[in-house]
């Protein structure tokens, strides 16, 4: 994919972050220059979300789960297991949930193409980090 | 605010509500105000119209919340106990997770 085409792709959906969308969602932007798109979600239990958004959207975003400080989130994995460890490939933490490279490379799911996804209303950049948002504070009761 | 035709199916229209829809989309009606509503006015029909003017054509599978309290958008505002001022987060529902 042309990058170009994707910083317009992803420039397009970050556009949405307004300060009005971040505060009814309790986030905070810590990099937001393409392809980083880097949000805390705050709260009693924070937690930080690090998207790399090359190939947007051809691509799913590459996440990476971070504690608040930028250091790598460790688990324990949740349950439901969307906030999961390690990963079949590439060890790390891991979403397990679709819109996310970590799941569709998961060798557990790479019948299940981003292709599927790719789109569809709700699950641009915004979107996808509204889904985990929700997905955690559900989680951690908050 | 944005006023609108309020006349629901017969409900009774007592107190206005301000009600802003902020989607990962766009907000409704927008980033800057809230649209009239009435608290015998059912939220689907908020949503509906926000689903319009944001030209969101899939919203079988989003939730709304208010406040982090799941709200049930077949009821009245009334019936969700919301009034005043009401900012409806809308989006997606968050999937499963499990490898």
């Amino acid at each position: 994919m042309h990058e170009a085409l994707a910083r317009s792709n992803f420039d397009r959906d970050v556009a949405h972050l307004t300060s009005r969308f971040l505060e009814s969602r309790n986030w905070t932007v810590n990099e937001l220059q393409f392809p980083i798109l880097d949000v805390t979600f705050l709260g009693s239990h924070p937690l930080r979300m690090r998207l790399s958004c090359d190939n947007w959207d051809e691509l799913p975003p590459n996440e990476q789960i971070l504690n608040v400080d930028g250091s790598p989130w460790v688990g324990p994995p949740t349950s439901p297991s969307i906030f999961n460890m390690p990963h079949s490939s590439r060890r790390n933490a891991f979403i397990c949930t679709p819109g996310f490279r970590g799941y569709h490379t998961h060798s557990s799911h790479t019948s299940d193409h981003w292709a599927n996804y790719r789109g569809k209303d709700g699950n641009n950049l915004p979107g996808l980090l509204d889904q985990l948002s929700r997905a955690w504070r559900k989680i951690k009761g908050v | 605010m944005s006023d609108h035709d309020h006349n629901d199916g017969g409900h009774h229209h007592t107190e206005p509500v301000a009600v802003a829809v902020i989607t990962p989309s766009g907000t409704f009606p927008n980033d800057d105000d809230y649209r009239r509503s009435y608290d015998g006015e059912h939220v689907e029909k908020v949503l509906k119209a926000a689903a319009v003017h944001l030209h969101l054509t899939n919203t079988d599978d989003w939730v709304a919340y208010v406040d982090n309290r799941p709200i049930d958008p077949a009821k009245t505002f009334a019936e969700n106990d919301l009034c005043g001022i009401v900012e409806i987060e809308w989006h997606k529902h968050e999937g499963g997770g499990g490898a």
